[in-house]
């Protein structure tokens, strides 16, 4: 390092509003103090919700993954014996993948991680809540009826649509002879 | 062996000064140099019981400080920024009183200004180094970088800075 060079910097070494102020400095002291007394509470809101959501995703995938308890619905199940074989498979390098990411997530300790790992956690939830959903709700269409109105009167409409039928009918084979001919 | 974990107030008063000039140096703004050592040092007190060597206090300290001076820095110069577009012209700054005129040609303020041009990472490899004379080691700790780099970017940074300063024959 040229000598030069300590001296450009000596000079802003020595900028003359380098110190803080000293009612800063007391107050930023005394706030400290104040907070070091109140942090007693080690666990936050996000830590309440993402331990349970962190429970609840493993256990769905390690159900998913080995014991298919979550019924699938006919067209999702799998018939070859080889095709579930690949499903566990897949559904176990899910779940490495997934508890890696979590205690990535947990270990980097950080609020915007705790924040991103929260939304992919809702959502994890918002997937599961859907499945479970679909699996319980009632499925059974209802055949639909036509509707019925006392107001209607069904029987003079049914005589004027037989007779736009015959005329219909009778118009079709009108064409169909002149066709022949 | 488990060390007893300082405390904050000790912290403080043992490093608030050295925080305070490096934000100073980083910003060039003694309002955003008092946030980054307020941020700091609550985040620090956060931290605290994860500090596991208290022979490394200090770079940890200042590795906080030089995440937290990134970004503040950042947001104010995107708030600038902002302002900037919503009122459809430059920011006009104060107009500098006679003393401020004369200081302005002082040369303290040169060097902080061309240090003010250079990139970040740059710009905190000169004042771990030249301004606040720390060690390669507790550079390259502070910055995460290996020894190696923190040699090659500081000799780099610093043919950039005399450039910026016109001393660069």
């Amino acid at each position: 390092m040229e000598e030069r060079d300590y001296d450009l910097f000596d000079a802003l070494k020595k900028r003359p509003d380098k110190e803080p102020d000293v009612d800063f400095s007391n107050e930023i002291r005394q706030k400290l103090q104040k907070t070091h007394l109140k942090k007693t509470t080690r666990f936050s809101i996000a830590t309440i919700l993402t331990v349970p959501v962190t429970l609840a995703v493993l256990l769905f995938v390690f159900m998913i993954g080995t014991g298919q308890s979550f019924e699938l619905k006919n067209a999702a199940q799998l018939t070859t014996e080889w095709e579930k074989d690949l499903t566990i498979i897949v559904c176990i390098f899910l779940m490495l993948a997934l508890s890696s990411f979590i205690l990535f997530v947990y270990f980097k300790g950080l609020t915007k991680g705790r924040l991103v790992y929260m939304t992919f956690s809702l959502s994890f939830f918002a997937w599961i809540g859907n499945l479970v959903y679909a699996e319980h709700r009632n499925i059974d269409e209802t055949i639909v009826q036509p509707s019925y109105s006392e107001s209607y009167d069904y029987k003079s409409k049914r005589d004027n649509i037989d007779e736009i039928q015959q005329k219909q009918d009778s118009y079709l084979m009108k064409t169909n002879e002149g066709g022949i001919k | 062996m488990h060390q007893d974990i300082p405390k904050i107030e000790h912290l403080y008063d043992c490093y608030h000064r050295d925080v305070y000039h490096f934000a100073l140096y980083y910003t060039n703004s003694k309002q955003e140099a008092e946030d980054i050592t307020q941020e700091t040092f609550f985040k620090a007190m956060k931290q605290l019981d994860k500090l596991k060597d208290n022979d490394k206090v200090k770079t940890w300290l200042f590795s906080i400080a030089r995440n937290t001076a990134v970004d503040i820095h950042r947001r104010q110069k995107i708030k600038r920024l902002i302002t900037e577009k919503l009122s459809w012209q430059p920011v006009l700054k104060e107009v500098p009183k006679p003393l401020e005129i004369v200081e302005k040609n002082e040369q303290w303020q040169t060097v902080q200004e061309a240090l003010m041009t250079l990139k970040s990472h740059d710009r905190i490899i000169i004042i771990c180094r030249m301004l606040k004379d720390y060690t390669i080691q507790e550079t390259a700790v502070i910055l995460g970088i290996s020894e190696v780099k923190v040699r090659v970017d500081f000799h780099r940074a610093m043919a950039r800075l005399r450039k910026k300063v016109g001393r660069d024959d």
